[in-house]
């Protein structure tokens, strides 16, 4: 028999389980599964005895006087919006309404596009030092990993029925798309030979992912297939967490991290 | 209707001085939140602040149906991923001090579990270990660990599915337990 899923335990823990009869049988039975779940619950409950500050009577007082002054002043976006509508009114006739209206839509995506995908000109200017490089090469991987992992890991795990709507997933992985292409080229330049090479896998499963059309029966089966028999995932797994590891913008552990991407 | 309920039906029709008494009575459950999500007491009152701004301007956009405070806590836990990734992309935009290595990380000048444990700054690394997660790790873990939310709530507080939820409490857990490993080691060894 095999042995209990970490998964399994965290959610028995958590009273999440849906196997709960049988993990408690396998407990109860398994002296070893036992000092398993011991661990788990030790090493949860050190977390749980972290102190939370008690704030002071006043705090709610407090936290009105620095808000208030700012409850009348309107959100930058707000201020930009209503001077483009300003903008827009003034220029352009009525009957060019449905115009304006796609080109603040264009604005808006152009605005938020910008927001979220660096151009290369940021990179490069952030890259121009070696230590820059590394650094922001790092923080803004870490992030750009994680969210493709979740993205494969709800594709790995949608049922095959259909009943789940995946064209929220179709989007995103569009729109990690020019980012990971920007993220693997400076990957490359920065000489990392290890992220630029799983970027580029991911790259091009995102790519699938993306012209997969409709996200159902044999299609999902099939990039589910993909996304298990290309080792991806858990590439992507490894490398975003080896580079949260290094991200040196967090704090330094006290035990020594397996250190070099080059492993993967 | 609740307190809760007047309060922002009047807030949202202007009157200020309902909304200073939402914030009276929701601010120190927001700050523990907070602290947990952030780990920092100066973090944390950013949070805090920048929560109740975001849903004094949205207030109109509040749905009835909806109690305030589970509102004002998803709101929370945006305010604080959001903090946490700013407060990371600015510290990797710093320039490190000239003979600060870039993976200063890999070098560890701390004193040894026995000495940590011995002075009772195990309460430090698990910090450590809760800081070294990800923003949505993080966020993920303590809503599940400590405000004891449903994986399938956090999912929709975090805008994503149960199953990558799922996966990012299962992530956070793995490296608690890799980060702190040692220390429990420690304490066996103490008790014995």
């Amino acid at each position: 028999m095999s042995e209990l899923r970490d998964q399994d335990l965290i959610l028995y823990y958590y009273g999440e389980a849906t196997n709960v009869e049988e993990i408690r049988r396998r407990l109860e039975s398994s002296a070893a599964e036992r000092v398993r779940y011991d661990e788990l619950c030790r090493m949860l409950q050190l977390a749980s005895d972290q102190p939370v500050p008690e704030p002071h009577d006043d705090y709610g007082a407090r936290v009105w006087g620095h808000i208030q002054p700012k409850l009348d002043e309107n959100e930058p976006t707000d201020r930009f919006r209503r001077w483009l509508d300003a903008l827009l009114g003034s220029l352009l006739p009525p009957r060019r309404l449905m115009a304006s209206a796609a080109l603040v839509a264009l604005v808006a995506i152009a605005f938020t596009a910008g927001r979220y995908w660096p151009s290369q000109s940021v990179i490069d200017e952030q890259l121009s030092s070696a230590a820059g490089r590394e650094r922001i090469l790092l923080v803004t991987v870490a992030e750009h990993l994680e969210r493709s992992e979740m993205l494969l890991i709800e594709l790995a795990n949608a049922p095959q029925d259909g009943s789940l709507d995946l064209s929220r997933e179709l989007l995103l992985a569009a729109e990690l798309l020019p980012a990971n292409r920007l993220y693997r080229q400076a990957a490359s330049r920065a000489e990392q030979p290890g992220i630029a090479e799983v970027l580029d896998d991911l790259e091009r499963l995102l790519l699938d992912i993306a012209h997969s059309g409709e996200l159902a029966g044999d299609g999902l089966d099939q990039l589910q297939d993909r996304i298990r028999s290309s080792g991806t995932l858990f590439r992507v797994q490894i490398v975003g967490s080896r580079v949260q590891r290094l991200n040196p913008t967090t704090p330094p552990p006290t035990t020594p991290p397996p250190s070099e991407l080059g492993d993967v | 209707m609740t307190t809760d309920d007047n309060l922002v039906t009047q807030a949202t029709a202007g009157d200020q001085e309902s909304f200073r008494q939402l914030v009276e009575l929701h601010s120190r459950d927001i700050f523990r939140l907070a602290y947990r999500l952030t780990g920092s007491r100066e973090d944390a009152d950013d949070v805090v602040q920048e929560a109740f701004l975001r849903a004094y301007r949205s207030l109109h956009r509040f749905d009835s149906r909806s109690r305030f405070g589970t509102w004002l806590h998803r709101i929370t836990v945006n305010c604080a991923m959001d903090h946490l990734r700013r407060t990371q992309r600015e510290a990797s935009r710093r320039e490190p001090a000239e003979h600060e290595p870039i993976l200063a990380n890999q070098i560890s000048f701390e004193p040894g579990p026995e000495r940590l444990a011995s002075s009772g700054q195990i309460e430090l690394q698990v910090e450590r270990a809760l800081g070294n997660l990800s923003p949505i790790e993080r966020a993920a873990f303590v809503l599940r660990h400590f405000e004891q939310l449903p994986i399938a709530d956090i999912g929709r507080q975090l805008g994503s599915r149960t199953s990558a939820t799922k996966h990012a409490v299962f992530r956070a857990v793995r490296k608690l337990r890799h980060e702190l490993a040692p220390w429990m080691e420690n304490q066996d060894v103490r008790t014995a």
